[in-house]
């Protein structure tokens, strides 16, 4: 009944379901549909953040991608789809992609990016200054409330994700001030969300480049431990970060090592909810490992 | 069979062993991971390592990890490392000779960057020799324009700005001397912060570095025309160099030019497409207001390039350096 071909035959379908729609006064089954199904994909990525196998969340969230690309054709305004996608894309670049493959990782954050902007552009204020001068860009971030940040940080992580594996394009370049503008929003408003997400960021941001260009170790450090410090230490990622960029710009190889090192001692339980992200921060850890004589 | 496989393969195994990395050399670079500069020398090092069967290759850092290029040259010095990434900050502080490629106003376009290079290439690698490093190529940071929040069209435009210059950068001291600005000395860390606050209104940089360092964000206007070309080269020490058998030092050397040309052309790209960034971002470009304004600031150029006699080059160099880009001039003109 969803596999229709044909314009024409959709056409008509639409139009009985708006029929149908009148009748039932302004409730459509459609949206009915979407909002059920809406709510079955929440709880799927809920029980994908749950799971501990690599190999059957990789698959689940690939082709759960597709599934909710397919209703957002029908409903092309869906908010909390719009969002799922840009979390479920910029999740899966960064554990299933990146570390193997930059350049499909590269399209896959920038495609969670543009679900994200898709939301935020509503605010049409928001949706001038994107291209604008950075101050107006940033004057209408303040204007902005707590109810927006989730959608800024995780557009954000897939604007930053996509900027970092594009260092050798000038117009992606001359975006960053922008991420850093957005990150700074979701610093000042709940430095908490997403286990301190954008302490993340920064961590990394401040030793993307040498001192000397502007780089600032310290600064990454102390973002690093405070993302460590909000999730209790048992959100793996940061460690990560913290040896794979902070550890290698000072050449602290004694570091890096103890970082990763506790990622992999870890128990796979110390954080149910985030089996996954857990699971892909060991993964990541035991690569960084093996490879240490390349960042020494 | 399969054992008889798994027996070859593991008789031979330690002899490939054997054969790989018998030379490496660590190599060290302010540029950061994924930039075209990296990517090319990490190119460089795969065919090094091919053309070697594996015998020769690099350890790269890349984004300033050993630290900014005195700490490289330091470390050279005591062979913790053999080679580097250097811009005009680092050859001078070897070869001060060579500074005169980023001489303020020298060079109007590639072109004549190009034929320099041919009249000179030799003299500029003697004076490394002479210092103990080997040129293994020029690698082009590119042309450095003024950035300001006021428009300048001609030199007089300029005695308002607040201008930056970086700590210890003769050349942009010598220059901005010439145009009779009294620059603020900051390190690059501060630049950013002293926009914002309007204790400076003006920096420099190319096109690529204006975005990089993200100083694009706080200024408004660009000034077309190129103040200095900002060199680079890769060098090798030459007691590292001197350790290899004669087929690698040449595979090395002509890889090395080869390669190193390509980071030239591709810098050259990278900042045209900066600059087409720069203009979409609402930076307004301005050309010198008239020839008499052009002619002025080729005056105040060669003023510039004589308060460096004796520091950095002799005027019998400057002299001859003067005359080849005029002679090149001349004659690409006549061809015109």
């Amino acid at each position: 009944m969803f596999s229709l071909p044909g314009g024409k035959r959709r056409g008509s379908l639409q139009a009985a379901f708006f029929v149908i729609a009148l009748v039932l006064s302004g409730c459509s089954i459609q949206h009915l549909a979407i909002q059920s199904l809406t709510d079955v994909f929440e709880n799927s990525f809920e029980v994908l953040n749950e799971e501990s196998d690599l190999l059957l969340a990789e698959q689940a969230i690939a082709s759960n991608l597709k599934t909710l690309e397919g209703i957002l054709r029908t409903d092309p305004e869906n908010t909390r789809l719009l969002f799922l996608l840009t979390q479920a894309y910029s999740a899966y670049a960064l554990g299933f992609v990146e570390d193997t493959d930059p350049y499909r990782a590269r399209e896959m954050y920038r495609r969670g990016r543009d679900y994200g902007l898709r939301i935020l552009v509503r605010n049409s204020a928001f949706g001038d200054a994107i291209n604008g001068p950075l101050e107006d860009f940033e004057r209408i971030l303040q204007t902005l409330d707590e109810e927006d940040l989730p959608e800024v940080f995780w557009t954000a992580m897939g604007w930053g994700g996509f900027i970092n594996l594009s260092k050798d394009d000038p117009e992606a370049l001359a975006q960053l001030p922008r991420v850093v503008a957005m990150m700074r929003f979701v610093l000042s408003h709940n430095e908490d969300y997403y286990y301190g997400g954008a302490h993340l960021f920064f961590g990394t941001w401040f030793v993307s480049r040498p001192r000397v260009l502007g780089g600032d170790p310290d600064s990454s450090k102390y973002h690093f431990e405070r993302c460590i410090e909000i999730g209790e230490g048992r959100f793996l990622l940061p460690y990560v970060y913290y040896a794979r960029y902070y550890a290698v710009q000072v050449q602290d190889r004694g570091l890096f090592r103890e970082l990763l090192q506790k990622v992999m001692a870890a128990p796979s339980e110390v954080m149910p909810e985030q089996r996954l992200v857990n699971s892909i921060s060991k993964r990541k850890a035991e690569m960084y490992l093996n490879g240490i004589d390349a960042y020494f | 069979m399969t054992r008889l496989f798994l027996t070859i393969f593991f008789v031979f195994l330690p002899l490939e062993e054997a054969i790989v990395q018998q030379y490496i050399v660590k190599f060290a670079t302010l540029a950061p991971e994924g930039s075209t500069w990296l990517k090319v020398m990490n190119e460089y090092d795969q065919v090094v390592r091919r053309e070697s069967e594996g015998r020769l290759g690099f350890k790269i850092y890349g984004n300033g990890v050993q630290g900014d290029e005195d700490a490289v040259l330091r470390k050279i010095r005591i062979g913790q490392l053999h080679s580097g990434g250097f811009t005009g900050v680092g050859m001078g502080r070897i070869a001060p000779i060579v500074r005169i490629l980023d001489s303020p106003l020298l060079f109007r376009n590639y072109e004549e960057i190009d034929y320099l290079h041919e009249q000179f290439d030799e003299q500029f690698s003697n004076a490394f020799q002479e210092k103990g490093y080997v040129l293994l190529g020029w690698a082009e940071v590119g042309f450095v324009y003024l950035f300001t929040n006021s428009p300048v069209q001609r030199p007089a435009d300029l005695r308002g700005v607040k201008m930056w210059t970086w700590e210890g950068d003769p050349i942009a001291e010598a220059a901005f001397k010439a145009l009779g600005v009294i620059p603020i000395p900051l390190s690059i860390t501060d630049v950013v912060t002293s926009l914002q606050t309007g204790l400076i209104d003006g920096v420099y940089a190319s096109p690529l570095a204006a975005i990089g360092l993200q100083w694009f964000t706080r200024v408004k206007y660009m000034f077309d025309l190129p103040l200095a070309n900002a060199s680079g080269s890769v060098l090798i020490s030459e007691k590292m160099f001197d350790s290899l058998p004669a087929d690698l030092q040449e595979i090395l050397l002509r890889n090395g030019r080869k390669y190193m040309r390509k980071v030239t052309t591709l810098s050259r790209r990278d900042n045209e497409r900066a600059l087409e960034t720069l203009k979409r971002s609402g930076i307004k470009i301005f050309k010198p207001a008239s020839p008499k304004a052009l002619d002025e600031y080729q005056r105040i150029g060669r003023t510039a390039r004589r308060l460096l006699v004796g520091k950095l080059f002799t005027q019998e160099f400057l002299t001859r350096v003067e005359q080849a880009v005029a002679d090149f001039h001349k004659s690409a003109k006549t061809e015109e």
